[in-house]
């Protein structure tokens, strides 16, 4: 009897306590979760930890390893590890970034960027995504056998997914991370299974030190002058072209290769990439696939096949992909920003 | 007196102590074993109360024990496990003697048993029932494992996309998973007629095709990703 009372007691108190924070203005919510938000960063980037992870994708759960230091001359040590199936790491040491993948040799790029399952924006300067989302402290919940703050990073429009982060109140740390429609269809997840902060740098790290990463692929710097064909005329707000090439798609080594123009998009997110190249075939209807939050969108139309890839949903990509117009020769690729901005609704 | 009677019973009912005149109080429950008046006053002031209450079974069987009394009536002697206990101890009277005792004391001694019973299958239940929980608790594991194998064994007899399936891909990303559908129509369509599977292989062939396409994007816009950018 007494713990019943206990309880309803503590459930009232919970009740008013998510009242009483959910009723000062919004502002001030966005003010305390940007906060939350780069506390997350500045623990991203500061702390000795050792973490695993497990991406919970539609019908599939991914275990991970994440590891990260600050090694002599607070030089930043990552390493990211997926546990099952043939073995893929991530590895970075300061900006340079090294890829072991069992497809092809060890290659390393001088990046500060590692695209691994935890989008990389995390650790930089959350306030590039203000544009496009809204940040928003939601209330507390217990992760992972911790006290956690939720933080949602809503999208502003339809045409991206909303990202919810708990975030450790100790340590600031990411613990839990769900990605989900604007309906709230949970499409992606990634579950904390184990954290681990330290004063000293782990082990595994201070054996990484010592190790010799793959040199560093060169990226040639693509021409200025190079003619792209195509150009994108519809891209949700905030979204900005971050490269641009002509390359080969070899479809699983089969030999038949076919040259792309391939763009790039990112709103610090999100990337979306474009691929556009001529087809035999007049037509064909749009094709689809989706793996958690991924969207693979593909068609062919009066005989110019689009590919669109990304974290985005089917509406995005699809709308994207009829986009698509001859470039008009002036402006080469920079048109895209021009037409970025009509895109601004909700 | 039977309006005083009357009342003491409707106190009785009402579970109240009958009036203070503890003439009417002593032998009430007596004098109503004995009256059938006021053994009949006294059912049908249940009988109201459970009116009132709304406690009424939807089928309304107003004479019960009549029923029960001339159903115990009816039996005979029964050759129950534990009459043979009853015999042996009633051994120096023959089975046939005397049936209403007879069967008076085997209702006694079953509903002792039964009583007993009860009592130790309380007690067995309090016993058993973290048990039986956990029981479930296990035998959910175990469905659990069991679709999981089920996933497995669908997995596996994908048999046209398996071989998509088995490229590995450059990225986080894994094979793109709408192959399942495809299979599934597949399966349902074979053993029928050969044009059809034909056509159904043509279908596979293009839904190959089709993956392979999507999945040559997935990776290369994995690849691309991580390469970084080249504007800035």
């Amino acid at each position: 009897m007494k713990l019943l009372a206990l309880l309803l007691l503590l459930l009232s108190f919970n009740v008013s306590a998510t009242t009483s924070a959910a009723n000062p203005a919004t502002s001030s919510d966005t003010a305390s979760a940007k906060r939350w938000l780069e506390r997350l960063s500045t623990s991203l980037n500061q702390l000795n930890f050792t973490t695993s992870f497990v991406v919970v994708k539609s019908n599939q759960a991914e275990p991970y390893h994440w590891l990260h230091g600050l090694g002599e001359n607070d030089q930043e040590l990552e390493i990211f590890t997926r546990l099952n199936g043939p073995r893929r790491d991530v590895l970075r040491k300061g900006d340079i970034v090294s890829y072991i993948e069992p497809e092809q040799e060890a290659y390393s790029v001088i990046s500060n960027d590692v695209k691994g399952p935890i989008p990389t924006i995390f650790r930089g300067d959350i306030s590039e995504l203000e544009d496009s989302y809204r940040f928003i402290s939601v209330g507390r919940s217990r992760v992972l056998g911790r006290v956690a703050q939720l933080i949602r990073i809503v999208a502003k429009d339809k045409y991206r997914y909303s990202y919810w982060l708990w975030l450790d109140q100790q340590t600031g740390l990411l613990l839990k991370m769900a990605i989900l429609t604007r309906q709230g269809l949970l499409l992606e997840q990634i579950q904390f299974t184990h954290i681990e902060v330290s004063d000293q740098l782990s082990e595994n790290l201070a054996q990484f030190q010592l190790t010799e990463l793959p040199e560093a692929v060169k990226l040639v710097r693509q021409q200025q002058s190079k003619v792209f064909a195509w150009q994108v005329n519809w891209l949700p707000h905030g979204f900005s072209a971050v490269k641009s090439n002509h390359h080969n798609l070899n479809s699983n080594n089969r030999g038949d290769e076919k040259a792309v123009e391939f763009m790039l998009f990112s709103d610090g997110l999100v990337d979306i990439s474009v691929y556009v190249n001529l087809s035999q075939e007049n037509f064909r209807a749009p094709e689809y696939a989706s793996d958690g939050a991924t969207m693979v969108f593909n068609h062919i139309v009066q005989g110019i096949e689009v590919g669109v890839v990304g974290n985005i949903p089917l509406v995005t990509a699809k709308k994207i992909a009829e986009s698509i117009v001859p470039a008009r020769k002036k402006n080469g690729n920079s048109s895209v920003q021009g037409s970025v901005s009509e895109s601004h609704d909700d | 007196m039977s309006e005083i009677k009357s009342e003491s019973i409707s106190s009785l009912v009402d579970n109240y102590s009958p009036s203070t005149d503890t003439s009417v109080n002593t032998h009430l429950v007596d004098n109503m074993l004995k009256d059938e008046h006021l053994s009949s006053t006294w059912q049908n002031y249940h009988l109201i109360g459970d009116v009132l209450r709304d406690e009424v079974p939807q089928s309304l069987q107003l004479d019960l024990s009549k029923t029960i009394s001339a159903a115990i009536a009816q039996e005979a002697t029964i050759l129950s496990p534990n009459s043979s206990t009853q015999s042996s101890s009633n051994s120096f009277a023959p089975l046939t003697n005397d049936a209403v005792v007879q069967t008076s004391e085997s209702v006694k001694s079953t509903s002792r048993v039964i009583d007993a019973t009860n009592r130790f299958k309380a007690k067995i239940s309090a016993l058993v029932k973290p048990m039986g929980q956990v029981a479930i608790a296990a035998s959910a594991a175990a469905l659990m494992i069991v679709g999981v194998q089920n996933n497995i064994s669908d997995n596996s007899s994908i048999t046209p996309s398996q071989v998509v399936q088995t490229v590995p891909l450059t990225g986080y990303a894994n094979p793109v998973s709408f192959s399942v559908q495809s299979t599934k129509f597949q399966k349902n369509q074979q053993g029928k007629l050969q044009a059809q599977q034909v056509m159904n292989e043509q279908l596979a062939a293009e839904r190959v095709a089709q993956q392979r396409r999507l999945q040559a994007l997935l990776k290369d816009h994995t690849q691309q990703v991580k390469l970084g950018s080249n504007i800035k």
